[in-house]
């Protein structure tokens, strides 16, 4: 029994001599697994939750947290069911067939944001006598009760001579417009409002000319109807009368009008070069009726200079127009020239200064600051200045208005979304919006 | 009144052996699809939270922007105390355990056989329905799913290779991913099966016929022999539970325990995904799979879509700015604005040169692994520690470029130089990384701690000198030993001391008699630094195994 005993001892001894000899070599080489699992988890968990310091410094963003909140569903919603995909598909096969949806900024300090739809289609064509009948409609309302509807047909390049002959009719129904008297020194508080509404027929024809010139003459009537605004200001027929201000009672007029244009702009969206100048003349006469009678100019030239690269760009502009009385009789005080808006002076409101003439000058500085693929944004500081004056040798330095601001353009491709800040003497305007203002 | 005590003592047991039972049934019991929410991911929702919302409200986490400010560091917490990451569901130790062999790596996570079976035809079950790349997916003869994904016109290959090269080299990192491989086939080696449905270019879903899969396969340029080339991924077996958070756990999920943005395992990313160029890295392209292994069931979380890794961008090559710069980067914004566009970036000189079509753009000169961005910004990348940067650049360091190779090789480029662009490519950007983050800590590694017969050996390797990264001519060491101080801490026991022997330190018995742990600090200072770095700490504790003449001491932690 003792020698049993011995020899199953021996074997338990050389048994674990044998095991542990590979784990000896083993330790010589690294006597620890660096990889071993002795992560105390409880610790770490402890650790991972935040302490109530680290909880009171998220309580600024806890507001943000909590709004975010449901945004991920809608996201998963519209990419789970292909929402992106249907919506740029439904659009992009709209404006195959011509139709092309659209936001739609009526200028108007208080018009809303606006919205509609242009449609325009290739007809058909009647070799040789004209090439193409193209028709355009359009209609847009904006959420304060401003509509705009028309419609337009041109004949293409009618018996092979290059000329487009167009005929169309326009509506426009602006519910709520100011008016804050004639010439440079009014007042802001001193605003009146209106509605107005017109309605223009037109035929006219247009050619491209060589070397980036193009030329076009409109004839036309015009139906025009001043009415009782729907804003707070007093009506402007409160405090004018036609006397006093011409065009008060609207009034129809028949026109001629012409234009040359030179435009060497490498996009006329989003230009980053070139430029283009146009020159307009209008002779504007009441039909039926002796009211009116007057000549209009029109100047207008801007150029777009890269510096270095098309990344930044120096836009300048110049916008000048003339309305000059014949005959002893009147120019209409809604066909004047206006100053004042996002496409003119955007420190002050839209349409601030009426009179018989106008001049500006734009300075806009537009660089990118960011560029993902197809989308991009540009940071722009703006300054211009203008005034508005009854006869040129009646423009004064003091009636100068200036103007400056700065905006930021997120863009896809050239089309553009804005957001603007501009300052001036009459407190800061902004602005939010499609499109560059030239 | 005995009664009642033996009562209330009763009443106590059974409640204790209750609970004690209800614990062991919590314990045993398997976790099932009800028990974990489901995710869904949305590219949009990505952009917007990591690429705008997170990048604003950072700044009003006033923790968060208070350590940035004063550069404290918040450790990792998915570490061991050798500063090593242990084997978890998001983490398996390979090529850091063992080197792997070529054919290992070029197999990657694909065991045996690679791909879908060689037994044609494949059925067409479904059009891919989410994301920009083109495909669908097939079943095999074998019953497994795989999702082909093909590339972009004018540019064959380049997509394809990525989705698999990237896979390869992520699994021998240690990630869990699909098995991804080339394949090729024919339209003849196609069926569509009856109720295949798929998603059609207005966004509608529709019924899949061959006629419209003819369509889908007449948009994809074929290969010169008129095969089709594509990246077959094959379904992660399990339940798909949905993509998983880089910075939050999975509250529902009882194995993960570490909020993700302090895991060293999702930390590193951002140095693996700046090596691999995978700018894409979010959470739309990772996925939680409930698996069951060994008995085991459990949450497995996986990366998967590596389409817009390597020179790929998947539908075109890498833009110049990948990598340089956030989707969003307000800092890029900031130098344009307030320089009125003049700034000019480093990276931004004319349009990415493309050398190879079916390599894209991948960036060596101008590449910068510490300013390396992935596209998204998350907060987990962002807290990227140095140790957690040199935990993972030991890991790259150790592809050699044959191992390079090797994975790139899963790839099939057909242009052998190609092949060779992009293993120097990944080679040079490899030792970039090396250079970069093995400057910021003393990068010593391998340590052993032996006795021999004057008392111990404390030998190391540095691994900057391993890889040729830096001079050993003029590279200096110097160390100090360290008691417990009996208050959490260590006090000196030596000064600091140059060491005589390169990489390795003799210590004295008589230097540990006090009952430990003990530690070693060590420091390296290279001829071209001024300073010495950062410290490595090797902690030594009394281990009860060894000879009993002398104290046996083990190393028991090491911290970088």
């Amino acid at each position: 029994m003792r020698k049993f005993s011995v020899i199953i001892l021996f074997t338990l001894i050389s048994s674990a001599a044998v095991v542990s000899l590979p784990l000896t070599a083993a330790a010589a080489t690294r006597s620890y697994d660096p990889y071993e699992d002795n992560v105390d988890y409880a610790l770490a968990r402890a650790k991972a939750k935040p302490t109530t310091s680290e909880k009171i410094g998220e309580f600024p963003a806890l507001p943000f947290d909590l709004a975010k909140g449901g945004i991920e569903k809608a996201f998963v919603f519209v990419e789970k069911y292909h929402i992106d995909t249907k919506v740029i598909r439904a659009y992009e096969n709209l404006t195959k067939h011509g139709i092309y949806p659209k936001l739609h900024g009526f200028g108007g300090h208080d018009a809303g944001f606006g919205g509609g739809v242009e449609i325009n289609r290739n007809i058909f064509a009647a070799k040789p006598i004209f090439e193409v009948l193209n028709l355009d409609g359009w209609a847009y309302e904006s959420v304060r009760n401003y509509q705009e509807y028309g419609s337009r047909a041109v004949l293409g390049n009618v018996l092979s001579t290059g000329v487009n002959l167009n005929a169309g009719i326009d509506y426009r129904n602006f519910a709520k417009e100011d008016f804050y008297g004639l010439g440079p020194r009014t007042s802001r508080g001193d605003a009146v409002n209106f509605r107005f509404e017109d309605t223009t027929a037109t035929t006219g024809a247009e050619r491209d000319l060589p070397f980036d010139f193009s030329t076009d003459v409109i004839f036309g009537y015009s139906h025009t109807k001043i009415l009782d605004g729907t804003d707070d200001n007093p009506e402007i027929k409160k405090y004018y009368t036609e006397q006093t201000l011409p065009g008060r009672d609207g009034g129809d007029r028949i026109f001629l009008d012409c234009g040359i244009m030179h435009d060497t702009r490498d996009d006329e969206q989003d230009p980053r070069s070139g430029g283009f100048q146009t020159f307009r003349f209008g002779y504007y006469d009441s039909f039926p009726g002796k009211r009116f009678k007057y000549v209009k100019y029109k100047a207008e030239a801007a150029h777009f200079i890269p510096i270095f690269s098309k990344k930044r760009v120096l836009a300048i502009r110049f916008l000048g127009e003339l309305n000059d009385s014949c005959d002893n009789r009147h120019i209409p005080f809604y066909d004047m020239a206006r100053m004042g808006g996002f496409y003119t002076l955007r420190g002050y409101r839209f349409n601030r200064y009426f009179d018989e003439g106008m001049m500006l000058m734009n300075f806009e500085y537009r660089y990118q600051i960011w560029k993902y693929k197809d989308f991009s944004a540009d940071a722009v500081p703006f300054f211009e200045m203008g005034q508005v004056f009854p006869e040129i040798s009646k423009m004064r330095g003091s009636y100068m208005r200036f103007s400056y601001g700065f905006g930021f353009r997120a863009k896809y491709k050239n089309k553009s979304v804005g957001f603007e800040a501009a300052n001036s003497s009459e407190g800061l305007e902004l602005y939010l919006g499609m499109g560059v203002p030239f | 009144m005995i009664l009642k005590r033996l009562t209330v003592i009763a009443i106590i047991l059974a409640g204790a052996l209750a609970t004690t039972a209800g614990i062991a049934s919590a314990e045993e019991k398997k976790l099932s699809p009800q028990d974990i929410k489901k995710t869904e991911s949305s590219l949009y929702y990505d952009f917007f939270d990591k690429g705008v919302y997170d990048r604003v409200t950072q700044y009003l986490r006033l923790g968060r922007t208070w350590r940035k400010m004063k550069g404290i560091e918040t450790l990792a917490l998915d570490v061991n105390s050798y500063d090593e990451v242990p084997d978890s569901t998001f983490f398996t130790n390979r090529q850091g355990r063992e080197r792997m062999t070529a054919e290992a790596l070029r197999h990657g996570s694909c065991p045996g056989e690679v791909g879908p079976s060689a037994e044609r035809p494949w059925t067409v079950i479904k059009g891919k329905s989410l994301g920009k790349a083109r495909g669908f997916l097939v079943k095999d003869g074998r019953g497994n799913k795989y999702l082909l994904k093909f590339d972009t016109d004018g540019y064959p290959e380049m997509c394809t290779a990525a989705e698999v090269i990237a896979s390869k080299f992520f699994y021998a990192i240690g990630y869990n991913v699909p098995e991804n491989s080339i394949v090729t086939f024919t339209r003849d080696n196609l069926t569509v099966s009856e109720d295949a449905r798929f998603y059609d270019e207005d966004g509608f879903e529709k019924k899949l016929t061959k006629e419209s899969l003819n369509k889908m396969l007449d948009k994809i340029e074929p290969q010169p022999d008129g095969r089709y080339r594509a990246a077959a991924s094959k379904f992660i077996e399990g339940e798909v539970l949905g993509p998983f958070s880089l910075n939050e756990r999975r509250e529902d999920d009882p194995d993960d325990v570490i909020v993700h943005k302090r895991r060293r395992s999702i930390r590193a990313l951002r140095v693996f995904s700046s090596w691999l160029n995978h700018h894409d890295i979010r959470k739309g392209n990772t996925l939680d799979v409930l698996t069951t292994e060994n008995g085991k069931t459990f949450v497995k979380h996986y990366l998967i879509d590596f389409g817009s890794t390597l020179g790929s961008d998947l539908v075109r090559p890498k833009l110049y700015e990948s990598g340089h710069e956030y989707w969003l980067d307000w800092r890029q914004m900031g130098n344009s604005l307030a320089t009125l566009g003049f700034y000019k970036k480093p990276w931004s000189e004319g349009p990415a040169p493309v050398e190879y079509k079916s390599v894209g753009y991948i960036d060596i000169e101008k590449f910068d692994p510490k300013k390396w961005r992935p596209l998204l910004f998350n907060f987990a990348f962002d807290d990227l520690t140095r140790a957690d940067a040199f935990w993972a650049t030991k890991l790259i360091m150790s592809f050699s470029d044959d191992d390079i190779r090797a994975a790139v090789k899963a790839g099939e480029l057909s242009d052998p130089k190609a092949e060779d662009f992009l293993v120097s490519a990944l080679a040079a950007r490899r030792d970039k990384i090396g250079r970069a983050w093995f400057g910021d800590v003393s990068p010593l590694d391998r340590f052993r701690f032996e006795e021999d017969a004057a008392g111990y050996q404390l030998t190391f390797e540095d691994l900057a000198l391993n890889y040729k990264l830096e001079d050993e001519t003029g590279t200096a060491y110097r160390y100090r030993l360290e008691e417990a101080d009996g208050k959490g801490g260590f006090k000196p026991v030596t000064d600091f001391a140059p060491l005589t022997s390169v990489s390795s330190i003799a210590f004295p018995s008589n230097q540990f008699l006090s009952q430990g742990p003990w530690r070693v600090t060590l420091q390296v200072k290279r001829p071209q630094n001024k300073d010495w770095s950062r410290p490595v700490y090797v902690t030594l504790s009394p281990s009860d195994e060894g000879s009993s003449q002398k104290k046996s001491i083990r190393i028991s932690g090491i911290s970088h």
